[in-house]
């Protein structure tokens, strides 16, 4: 009995030999040639396509990403000094006098100006008090006592207080800042009612 | 040129997929770290607001006009929407014919989240020494006053108040009123009306702002024993003694009471 691979080679070169004579036309490999370099090029350019594509939507990422964390990111202003006291050591954000109507830029600057003249007119101290060094600001009279009878008693209290709590005693912080607790003495009267307030450190 | 188009649109819709689990990715992990954390951080922030300290308190010496009163302070303030805050304050004095002093106050008007804590000042002339007493934590820090300060606080060689602040009504049209005499908690109280105006457009008011303020002093207590003020911009506060009692006060209202802990002094 025959090994059947034997009788398949054999097949096979009976194939050979039957279509030996058979060649393919003279301009196929010219054709053969042309059309794998034309689809070489189809691939470059596809290639091209996509790196344009991919490099436009890199771009649109990158300004998607600026954008967002430009809406997200905490504000890279620094801290404002306060304005109308003149002490280096506080950080506190810039307080007017609240205004009860509409005021125009050029009055609150006005009024700024006046605070700060003032302050710079009674200027902070510093003192020792067991064993540490407290500085503060001069007493700022507030407009929410403007009218209050002089008080013949006058009591200091310290108090930690939020910026956005000192609305109630006629100064406002803008909107802007945000609301931070901050160390602050007043000067209250016999009446319990707040007269002046400085913020200390 | 229609797959580069196809591929930008493909790469845009997925970098706004990406974008957006980013964003939800981020906000997520805000939520996760920051919420707990913010919740210790509001109870850090609300103990150390309520933390209120009496440092000092300064007054004239006042001798030979001892009496004891209660007082109480309210202010209430109407705003636009008809909405009413009201912040309510008392206090009680005493001062005996030396000239010492004693007050135990609540400042809820500087923090209304507390407004039942009570601090205690007595100021001793004669011992020159002041006691700043804290009945919630049970203890006492001691000031020493100086012979120049008391000489400085003397009612007598020093009528003027203790300290002078800056003038914020600068500017403001001020009108003085005599009201005469009237009899407020048996004693006789002379009167006087302050009105003042701030003119239009001072402060970048249409109308003139009036307020008027009415003060009613004792001259046998040498204190005011009710005022009242109506301020447009901050609404009307009214200041009351009651339970006015005249003549000498016991010794040991201005003494330190037993079982005080003593902190350091200033």
């Amino acid at each position: 009995m025959k090994h059947p691979e034997y009788e398949l080679n054999m097949i096979l070169h009976q194939l050979h030999n039957e279509h030996r004579g058979i060649e393919a036309p003279s301009n196929l490999e010219d054709l053969l040639v042309q059309r794998s370099r034309l689809n070489a090029g189809s691939a470059a350019s596809q290639r091209w396509s996509r790196a344009w594509g991919l490099g436009f939507a890199l771009v649109v990422i990158a300004a998607a990403v600026v954008w967002w964390a430009s809406i997200h990111a905490p504000s890279s202003h620094p801290p404002q000094q306060i304005v109308m006291l003149p002490a280096p050591a506080i950080q506190t954000p810039p307080i007017q006098q609240a205004p009860t109507a509409p005021q125009t830029v050029a009055q609150g600057q006005a009024n700024s100006r006046h605070i700060t003249q003032r302050g710079q007119r009674h200027a902070g101290y510093s003192t020792q008090v067991e064993g540490s060094v407290v500085f503060a600001t001069s007493f700022l009279p507030l407009p929410a006592s403007e009218a209050l009878p002089e008080p013949a008693q006058q009591s200091i209290v310290r108090a930690r207080i939020l910026t956005s709590s000192l609305a109630q005693y006629g100064l406002e912080v803008p909107a802007s800042i945000a609301p931070q607790l901050v160390s602050a003495e007043f000067l209250v009267g016999e009446d319990g009612l707040p007269r002046a307030i400085r913020f200390v450190r | 040129m229609f797959r580069t188009y196809r591929t930008a649109t493909i790469s845009l819709l997925t970098a706004a997929f990406a974008l957006h689990c980013a964003a939800q990715r981020t906000t997520f992990q805000l939520e996760k770290f920051l919420k707990p954390e913010l919740g210790v951080n509001q109870q850090e922030e609300k103990a150390r607001a309520e933390m209120m300290e009496l440092l000092d308190s300064k007054s004239k010496v006042v001798q030979g006009k001892p009496y004891s009163a209660q007082s109480q302070t309210d202010v209430v303030q109407t705003l636009a929407d008809g909405n009413r805050i009201q912040r309510h304050t008392s206090s009680k004095f005493y001062r005996d014919n030396s000239g010492r002093t004693r007050s135990e106050q609540t400042f809820s008007a500087i923090n209304p989240s507390i407004p039942g804590e009570t601090k205690i000042f007595i100021d001793d002339p004669v011992a020159s020494v002041a006691w700043v007493i804290d009945p919630g934590s049970h203890s006492a820090r001691k000031l020493v006053r100086s012979g120049k300060y008391l000489a400085e606080h003397n009612g007598e060689t020093q009528p003027a108040a203790p300290a002078k602040l800056p003038k914020l009504n600068e500017g403001r049209d001020i009108v003085v009123e005599q009201l005469g005499q009237k009899t407020i908690e048996g004693v006789e109280c002379s009167g006087k009306r302050d009105t003042i105006t701030i003119s239009a457009g001072q402060i970048g008011n249409e109308q003139p702002v009036v307020i008027v303020t009415e003060t009613w002093t004792s001259p046998a207590i040498g204190a005011v024993v009710q005022s009242s003020t109506t301020d447009p911009r901050f609404g009307q506060t009214t200041y009351q003694l009651l339970h006015l009692e005249l003549g000498e006060q016991p010794l040991d209202l201005f003494e330190l009471p037993a079982g005080y802990q003593i902190e350091g002094s200033r």
